[in-house]
C-alpha cells in the first residue's frame, strides 16, 4: 500500500494523464458531506475547535510527538497557536532555532502507545492514506506545517478524505503546495544524485530543502539493490546508507568525500565531456536550463562543478 | 583514439536526435540485473540548450555509406569519421549508469558498410549490457531503414522502445533530401514493430508487461519515518562510531559490484528475463525535422495523427532543422532553426493526444500554419465562440478540457472539487486554472468573471503567454491603431460573439517569418 501511493503520488507530479494524489484515495469509503454546504464560508473550519494563538505545544520534534501533540489537542478540545519542538532544550520553529522563551506552553510527552493510539484512530476513521499524507507532510520544509497539519487533521477527522479535494480551502491549498513541493525535490534528485565510486562503495551528497531521504530510499535500493551506496543530505545531517538487504537512514553530523581514484577521475571527466558535446549551441538558452535545473542543484552536480577540459 | 574522443565525436553527431525520453516502462529491480526503470522516466541533466538529458545518446559510428542531404554524417561531408567498440560502448553505459548519470542509453548509428551490419553490431552492444552485466535500464534503439526484419525482431526484445526515423514529412521530400531512403523502407519496419508489439500483448494475457524476477524484499519498506524518530543504528553502539560502523557494514564486499556482476553472469547465463520479456514495452516512436522542406504545418499534423493512429506511435518528435551543411536544395546556413514552429507542432500534438483533438480541427485550408502569436488551443476557442461561455459546474471533462487555461490536471480537479460544492472564481483560482485566459470563457454559476475588460486587445492579450505578448508588441504596434478597431467593447451577447471569430489577427504568411525567433528565450552570452 505504501509503496503502491508512493508511486503514484510521484508520478502525480509528472504524468499528464495521470491525475493528482488525491487521486490515491478514490477508493476510500465516502466521508461525509458537510450539512451546510451552501453556507460554509470556504474555509471548512466548522466544528473545529477555536486556534488558541497564545498556547503553544512543545514536543520532540519526531513524527511520533506530532502525533502525541495531535491526541492532546483532540482530547483537550483546543487548538495551539504554535507547535514548536525542543531538542538538547533548543526551541526549534520552522526548522530555525528560536529564542522566546515558552510562555504559555504545554509539553506533550512522545508516549509510544498514544502514537500508535493515534495512527490507528486516523487509519480507521479517515484512511490509511491519510497518515500517508501526513507523513510525507512532515518532511516538507513548509513554515508552519505542524500547526497547519493539526488544523489538517482536524478538518480531515471531521469531513473524511474528501478534504484533499477541497482545494478551495486555504490550509488544505497549503498542504497540497507543501506535498507538490516535496513531489517534485524528490523527483529531481532522482536524477541529480551524483554517485562517485570509492573502492566499490557508491557515495553521493546531496543538500536538499525537504527531508527527502527517507523517499529516495525504495528508488535507489530498487534500482542499486546489489550495490553498497550511501546518500548523506548535509543540509539535514542525515544519510541514507545499504548494503544489499539491508537500509536505513541514520543522523550524521559530518561527512566528507575522500581522494578519488584514477578510474573515477576517468568516467567524470567522460561524463563532463558527453554533457559539452551534446548541447546544440546554436540552441543555448540558459534560462530554460535554469528553471529545469536551479542552481541550487548545480554544487552536487558533477558536470557543472567541474571545469571544461 | 581513445574513449574520450570518440565519446565527443560520437555524442556531436547524435545531438540533433530530438527524442531522449526514458518514460513508459515500469520496471523493478531484479533479483540478479541492475537497474529498473520508472514510467514517468527521470531527467538526469539539462543541456545548455535546456533540453534534458536522460539517456547516453551516442551513434555507435558515424561512418555513413548514405548521403543524406541535411545530415552531418553523410557519405560526401569531410568529418572525422569514428567507431566504438561493442564493449567499450556497453562499459560506458554501465559505468555512467552506476553513477546515476543516465537512465540508460539511446543507440543511434549512422549507416557502417550496410544497414544489417550497423544492426547486428548494435545487437552486440545491447546483448552485452543485457546478458552480461544484466542491465536492467531502458534501452533505445534506432532501427536503420532497410534492416532485415529477423534483427529487428531481436533489437526489440532487448530494447525498451524502439524507432524508425521518418524524417521528412513527405515522400517527395525525401526522395529529394534522403535518396538512399524510402517511404516504403521506413514504413515497413514501422508496420512489423506495430504488429510485433500487438501480438506481444494478445499473446502475453496478464502477463504482457514484465514481470520482476524474484525482487528482493528490502527491510526500508517499513516506515522509513519512524526509523528516523528513534535513534536507528545498525547495532547498538554510540553515535560517536557511527561512520566507523558504516565501513564495517561495506567490509565485506568482494571487490566492486562490476566484477561481481561478470562472475555472476557466467553462472546466470540465461537470456534476460527469460519468459516475461516483451517486444518493446515502451513502444515506438518517430522524428521528423521541420523546416529543411517545404510542407505547411497541415500535412504535418495530418501525418501525425496518421501515425498515432496507424502505428500506434507513443510519441512523434519534431526537430526543428539547424542548418549543418551548405546545399542550393537546403535552406541557407545563416537562416534560423525555425524553433517556434517546432514548439508550436509540439503544443499542437500534446491536443492531439491528450486534449481530444483532431488535426483537422486544429488546421484547415484557409489556416494552413499554426498561429505565430497564439498557442493553437486559444486560436481554435477565438474560432469557436458558439461553445463559449460554458458553465464550470456542469461542463463535462471533455468539454472543460477544450477550455484555455485548463489542463487535464485541472479539469479532473475542477470534476472532483465540484461534487462537494459548486465552484467559485475564487476556488478555480486555488484549483490551478489559468483564470487569465480560462475567465473569458467560463461562468462560475452562471456569472461571469467579475470586472472582466472586455476590450478586443486585452483579450487577445490575456491569450498570449508574455513571450509571445512582448514579440506581438513589438511587432504589431500598428495593431492596435483605432482603424482596425472600429468597436472596442467585446461583449459575450450572441451576436457579437459570432463577430469574433473574424478578429483581423494579422495575416499569417509574412508574419510567420518575423516570428521565427518568437518563444525563443534571451540567450545569455
Ligand atoms: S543515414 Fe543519412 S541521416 Fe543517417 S547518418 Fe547517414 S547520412 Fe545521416
Amino acid at each position: 500500500m505504501r509503496k503502491d501511493t508512493c508511486f503514484r503520488l510521484n508520478g502525480a507530479e509528472r504524468g499528464v494523464a495521470r491525475c493528482s494524489a488525491d487521486n490515491a484515495f478514490a477508493v476510500q469509503k465516502p466521508a461525509a458531506v458537510p450539512e451546510s454546504a451552501s453556507e460554509h464560508d470556504g474555509t471548512f473550519s466548522a466544528a473545529i475547535p477555536p486556534v488558541t494563538p497564545e498556547l503553544t505545544y512543545t514536543y520532540d520534534g519526531t513524527f511520533e510527538g506530532w502525533l502525541c501533540c495531535v491526541g492532546e489537542s483532540y482530547e483537550s478540545k483546543e487548538i495551539p497557536g504554535r507547535i514548536v519542538a525542543v531538542q538538547d532544550n533548543a526551541i526549534i520553529h520552522n526548522d530555525r532555532i528560536e529564542e522566546e522563551s515558552l510562555f504559555y506552553s504545554k509539553k506533550i510527552v512522545t508516549l509510544q502507545e498514544k502514537a500508535e493510539r493515534v495512527r490507528n484512530g486516523i487509519a480507521a476513521k479517515i484512511g490509511i492514506g491519510f497518515l500517508y499524507l501526513l507523513e510525507r507532510s512532515f518532511c516538507t520544509c513548509r513554515p508552519d506545517r505542524e500547526e497547519e497539519m493539526l488544523l489538517f487533521t482536524h478538518k480531515g477527522f471531521r469531513y473524511g478524505m474528501r478534504i484533499m479535494n477541497l482545494r478551495q480551502d486555504p490550509v488544505i491549498r497549503n498542504i497540497h503546495k507543501g506535498l507538490r513541493d516535496l513531489g517534485r525535490e524528490i523527483d529531481k534528485w532522482y536524477g541529480f544524485i551524483r554517485f562517485s565510486d570509492m573502492q566499490g562503495i557508491l557515495v553521493a551528497v546531496i543538500g536538499a530543502k525537504n527531508n527527502v531521504l527517507p523517499f529516495l530510499a525504495s528508488h535507489f535500493t530498487d534500482r542499486f539493490h546489489n550495490e553498497r551506496f550511501m546518500i548523506y543530505d548535509e543540509n539535514h545531517k542525515m544519510a541514507l546508507v545499504y548494503r544489499p538487504g539491508r537500509c536505513a537512514v541514520i543522523p550524521m553530523e559530518r561527512f566528507a568525500m575522500g581522494d578519488i581514484c584514477e578510474e573515477e577521475k576517468l568516467y567524470r571527466r567522460l561524463w563532463k565531456n558527453y554533457y559539452d558535446a551534446i548541447e546544440i549551441k546554436p540552441r543555448h538558452n540558459e534560462t530554460c536550463r535554469r528553471t529545469l535545473m536551479p542552481k541550487r542543484y548545480w554544487d552536487y552536480l558533477t558536470e557543472m562543478t567541474m571545469g571544461s577540459s | 583514439m581513445d574513449v574520450l574522443e570518440k565519446l565527443k565525436i560520437l555524442a556531436d553527431a547524435a545531438k540533433y536526435d530530438a527524442a531522449c525520453t526514458s518514460s513508459g516502462v515500469e520496471r523493478k529491480g531484479s533479483g540478479f540485473a541492475m537497474g529498473s526503470s520508472r514510467d514517468f522516466g527521470i531527467c538526469h541533466s539539462f543541456a545548455g540548450d535546456g533540453r534534458c538529458i536522460s539517456l547516453l545518446k551516442v551513434l555507435l559510428t558515424n561512418c555513413c555509406s548514405f548521403d543524406c542531404v541535411y545530415c552531418v554524417n553523410r557519405r560526401s561531408n569531410q568529418a572525422r569519421r569514428t567507431a566504438f567498440t561493442p564493449p567499450e560502448l556497453a562499459d560506458l553505459t554501465w559505468q555512467f549508469y552506476r553513477r546515476n548519470y543516465i537512465e540508460g542509453l539511446f543507440l543511434s548509428s549512422a549507416v557502417w558498410k550496410s544497414p544489417d551490419y550497423t544492426s547486428e553490431q548494435m545487437l552486440q552492444v545491447l546483448e552485452i549490457l543485457r546478458y552480461e552485466y544484466r542491465f536492467g535500464g531502458y534501452i533505445h534503439a534506432k532501427v536503420i531503414p532497410g534492416t532485415d526484419a529477423i534483427l529487428i525482431d531481436r533489437l526489440g526484445m532487448l530494447a525498451d522502445r524502439i524507432s524508425v526515423n521518418i524524417e521528412l514529412p513527405s515522400s517527395g521530400s525525401l526522395q529529394k533530401l534522403a535518396p538512399d531512403k524510402s517511404k516504403d523502407k521506413i514504413l515497413l519496419p514501422m508496420g512489423q514493430i506495430q504488429n510485433k508489439i500487438k501480438d506481444n500483448k494478445q499473446g502475453r494475457g496478464r502477463f504482457g508487461g514484465i514481470q520482476p524476477v524474484g525482487s528482493q524484499k528490502l527491510m526500508c519498506k517499513t516506515s522509513m519515518l519512524s526509523q528516523m524518530g528513534q535513534s536507528n543504528h545498525f547495532t547498538d553502539a554510540g553515535l560517536d562510531d557511527r561512520e566507523q560502523r558504516i565501513g564495517n557494514l561495506f567490509q565485506n564486499r568482494s571487490g566492486n559490484g562490476h566484477h561481481m556482476l561478470q562472475q555472476d553472469s557466467r553462472v546466470l547465463q540465461k537470456p534476460w528475463n527469460k519468459g516475461s520479456r516483451s517486444f518493446a514495452p515502451a513502444g515506438q516512436s518517430t522524428q521528423m525535422i521541420v523546416g529543411a522542406s517545404p510542407e505547411n504545418d497541415r500535412q504535418i499534423l495530418h501525418l501525425t495523427e496518421s501515425l498515432y493512429h496507424r502505428y500506434q506511435m507513443k510519441r512523434v518528435f519534431y526537430s526543428a532543422y539547424i542548418p549543418v551543411v551548405e546545399d542550393s536544395r537546403l535552406p541557407t546556413k545563416e537562416s534560423t532553426p525555425p524553433l517556434w514552429r517546432e514548439h508550436r507542432l509540439y503544443q499542437a500534438d500534446w491536443l492531439l493526444r491528450f486534449y481530444g483533438f483532431s488535426a483537422a480541427e486544429l488546421l484547415d485550408e484557409k489556416n494552413p500554419q499554426l498561429h505565430p502569436y497564439l498557442d493553437p488551443k486559444c486560436h481554435w476557442a477565438i474560432r469557436h465562440p458558439e461553445l463559449f461561455p460554458m458553465e464550470v459546474n456542469r461542463a463535462g471533462y471533455d468539454e472543460l478540457l477544450r477550455v484555455p487555461g485548463v489542463g487535464v490536471e485541472s479539469a479532473l480537479r475542477i470534476l472532483r472539487a465540484r461534487k462537494l460544492c459548486p465552484l467559485t472564481w475564487d476556488g478555480l483560482k486555488n484549483i490551478g486554472v489559468v483564470l487569465k485566459r480560462a475567465r473569458y470563457f467560463l461562468l462560475c454559476k452562471g456569472k461571469p468573471f467579475p470586472l472582466l475588460s472586455r476590450r478586443k486587445e486585452d483579450f487577445l492579450l490575456a491569450m498570449m503567454s508574455p513571450k509571445e505578448r512582448a514579440l506581438f508588441q513589438k511587432q504589431e504596434r500598428s495593431w492596435f491603431q483605432p482603424s482596425l478597431f472600429t468597436e472596442s467593447d467585446l461583449a459575450f451577447s450572441r451576436e457579437e460573439r459570432a463577430g469574433f471569430a473574424d478578429i483581423a489577427l494579422p495575416g499569417l504568411d509574412n508574419r510567420q517569418k518575423e516570428a521565427l525567433e518568437c518563444v525563443r528565450i534571451p540567450v545569455f552570452g
